[in-house]
């Protein structure tokens, strides 16, 4: 197994270009495992309930107003 | 501060548990039993349809109206007080958004506002348990 000060005397030498693309090819594949966990955790063709309804700020801070006026 | 441990509840076909607690709801002389999900990403508590009838609410007379967006964009909600026990909390009266939406499509949800106002969660979803503690007097 390659130590990271092993691979950073491996990466100093390369160029600019050379390096940005390292970045962009460790983020390629940091999002390809990401995907490969989440289908790890799911299963193809199955509905999953969304359980948190988004958007209810606006109602939210209505709701804080009530409680702060003693309307409740 | 009390703190008290619950575990997840498995939840299939979703692979991991949720962080459901069993609490009592009560209004005036009505109350249920119901499971709710402790919900850090709900903006707040909401409240079923059924579940509000249950209470004795009237939905003809609430006069408190909060809107709906997002998923729930066709949805109707008032503003009612709950008190809700979680053993082993004392009773604590919550605001809760009841809502037109039936159980079978949404859960009791214990949003933002204002249960987390009151009680510390702290999940530790990889150990599959959450820790509630009661915020301090």
């Amino acid at each position: 197994m390659m130590l990271l000060t092993d691979i950073e005397k491996h990466v100093t030498p390369l160029s600019r270009t050379e390096k940005w693309q390292l970045i962009k090819d460790v983020q390629e594949m940091l999002m390809r495992e990401e995907v490969s966990e989440l289908q790890h955790l799911s299963k193809s063709g199955v509905t999953y309930p969304l359980f948190t309804p988004v958007g209810l700020e606006e109602g939210a801070v209505k709701l804080q107003h009530y409680i702060q006026e003693g309307k409740l | 501060m009390n703190t008290q441990r619950f575990s997840y509840t498995p939840m299939p076909p979703f692979s991991g548990g949720m962080p459901v607690v069993h609490v009592e709801l009560a209004h005036g002389s009505s109350s249920l039993t119901t499971p709710a999900l402790t919900d850090s990403g709900a903006a707040m508590n909401l409240l079923p349809f059924e579940c509000g009838e249950q209470l004795g609410f009237i939905w003809e007379e609430q006069r408190l109206s909060l809107p709906m967006g997002g998923l729930l964009p066709d949805a109707k909600a008032f503003a009612v007080p709950v008190t809700l026990t979680l053993e082993p909390f004392p009773p604590i009266e919550l605001a809760f958004a009841w809502v037109d939406v039936s159980q079978a499509k949404i859960r009791v949800l214990l949003g933002q506002i204002n249960f987390f106002q009151h009680f510390k969660v702290t999940f530790t979803a990889y150990e599959q348990h959450f820790e509630i503690s009661s915020r301090p007097a």
